[in-house]
């Protein structure tokens, strides 16, 4: 392995680590220690057939969606079975239950890093019709 | 595309994507293991649990026929260990005509494709899209 190789691989396992951070303060609902690991410019999509569903730009914004998430979603369950990492990109396997729990989640993430913070967050719903039908 | 590609995972990945932009389905199942799985979201008109060779043939082939794969294009991928995801474009032509990304896990054991997971960005708004077309 080259010196090139080895940058790469540690900011790999950097960004894997992040990744973890933000969802154990996720499961936590320790706001201020996400917020600390997001760049002020971050941006989350989220599909628009979602009750969530749009575009979120910046700390207020995102705020705000991590608010209406909390009530729809019990973050406490949150369980990532997967994740792998890139120089630029972590991608995350996991679920979580409906508030109510009548309904497992099944969720895949892009996490975009650039200079240890999250800028982009991209969720892919296993299936948003099926969810939003569990939602009500 | 936006992340280093390097990994023989990752390049046999790329390799599947080539087959399928070119419809070679012959080249494609070479590379998949015998016990191959897919899953497919339950909302979708080819939900299920589809196992081994012949399963995943005859859903491919459905899947190439029906899509235009010919502009089916990775944007990001990421490999890490066992594990290549990518997120990808492609097309559902006249009269539907509607741009489908996509994200999918690829477990690879011993050099073959022994399980794909695609995470559509919205089931709910594709099975509408379709729905739409269909009725036309």
């Amino acid at each position: 392995m080259n010196a090139t190789e080895t940058t790469t691989q540690t900011l790999a396992e950097r960004n894997k680590e992040l990744v973890l951070k933000q969802y154990e303060a996720v499961q936590n609902a320790d706001v201020e220690s996400f917020f600390s690991r997001c760049d002020p410019n971050m941006v989350i999509h989220e599909a628009s057939s979602m009750k969530v569903g749009g575009i979120y730009r910046g700390m207020e914004e995102l705020g705000g969606l991590l608010g209406q998430l909390a009530g729809l979603y019990d973050m406490t369950t949150i369980n990532m079975e997967r994740i792998v990492a890139g120089d630029e990109y972590v991608v995350a396997m996991g679920s979580f239950m409906t508030a109510d729990h009548s309904y497992q989640v099944k969720i895949t993430e892009w996490w975009q890093i650039k200079d240890d913070k999250v800028v982009e967050v991209r969720p892919f719903y296993w299936d948003t019709q099926e969810l939003n039908a569990a939602l009500g | 595309m936006s992340s280093a590609v390097g990994t023989s995972n990752e390049e046999l990945v790329l390799a599947q994507y080539e087959s399928i932009r070119s419809k070679d389905l012959d080249a494609f199942m070479s590379r998949c293991a015998e016990d191959i799985v897919l899953l497919e979201a339950n909302s979708m008109p080819v939900a299920g649990e589809y196992r081994g060779q012949a399963q995943v043939r005859e859903l491919m082939a459905g899947l190439i026929e029906f899509f235009d794969t010919s502009r089916l294009h990775p944007v990001r991928m990421v490999g890490d260990g066992e594990y290549v995801v990518a997120m990808l474009v492609f097309h559902v032509g006249p009269p539907v005509g509607y741009e489908v990304v996509i994200t999918e896990w690829w477990h690879i054991r011993d050099g073959k494709v022994a399980e794909i997971r695609p995470f559509y960005w919205d089931t709910q708004e594709l099975n509408q899209k379709l729905a739409g077309g269909a009725a036309q």
